[in-house]
């Protein structure tokens, strides 16, 4: 556990959403064993670190939930609310103006939430997500950034 | 009369109980991981004193104080005041 040493964490879309759908799980008693490990040891990070965002990742997340609810409204509604407090309350948020993303030629390849995310790291946090790719980028650029699985991992 | 081993014993299971340390996380109740330790234990006549100290999370650095007091007739946790929270 000793590699996660940065006080604060930039949570992208993947890692947001693998978390919300243990929650819901964990709502209605639907975990499996492995699951409620996986659920267990996201919360003890969570509270042990502050959670950033960036605005692309929330309309990634909605998109995200919309599709699995099959569009169905109410489904989506439910959802939100479950997650709204406290758990997207507690999710502070970084904005990188578009400007700067454009100026980034990378964001061709990766678009303009996975650059927006690379800008927004600095010494100060890192990155937790479910894209390789970007973590190769973030890396390469000298930022801290992790796969959501390697917090599994003792 | 219990012995010293069983009021700390006694003590974790309050502190997890109370902090609900006590879910498991691949097989082992989650204050396992969390570098249980007991500074000082004081003896005085009805009661083992223990100063118990613990990290906050798996992954973190901050660590929370206890002390606690077991009955040294029953094992009963009679009394607990947190003295630091880092």
């Amino acid at each position: 556990m000793k590699r996660f040493l940065k006080n604060k964490i930039l949570v992208d879309t993947g890692a947001l959403l693998e978390y919300f759908k243990l929650i819901f799980g964990s709502r209605y008693n639907k975990l499996n064993e492995k699951q409620q490990d996986k659920f267990i040891i996201f919360n003890e990070l969570f509270k042990a670190r502050d959670l950033f965002i960036i605005p692309q990742v929330l309309a990634e997340l909605y998109s995200l939930l919309k599709r699995d609810a099959k569009y169905s409204l109410s489904q989506i509604k439910h959802w939100l609310e479950l997650l709204e407090d406290p758990y997207l309350r507690l999710l502070k948020e970084l904005y990188i103006p578009k400007e700067e993303i454009l100026r980034e030629k990378k964001y061709l390849d990766f678009g303009f939430t996975d650059i927006a995310l690379m800008k927004a790291l600095d010494n100060d946090n890192f990155l937790l997500t479910t894209d390789t790719k970007l973590i190769i980028l973030c890396r390469n650029k000298g930022f801290e950034a992790h796969h959501i699985e390697e917090i599994f991992v003792f | 009369m219990i012995t010293l081993e069983e009021a700390l014993n006694s003590a974790k299971s309050f502190i997890a109980k109370m902090k609900g340390l006590d879910i498991e996380l691949q097989g082992r109740a989650l204050i396992e991981y969390l570098d249980f330790d007991v500074v000082r234990k004081e003896d005085t006549p009805n009661h083992f004193s223990l100063f118990i100290n613990f990290q906050n999370s798996i992954f973190g650095s901050g660590r929370s104080s206890f002390r606690v007091d077991v009955n040294k007739e029953t094992g009963v946790v009679e009394d607990i005041e947190k003295i630091s929270e880092e």
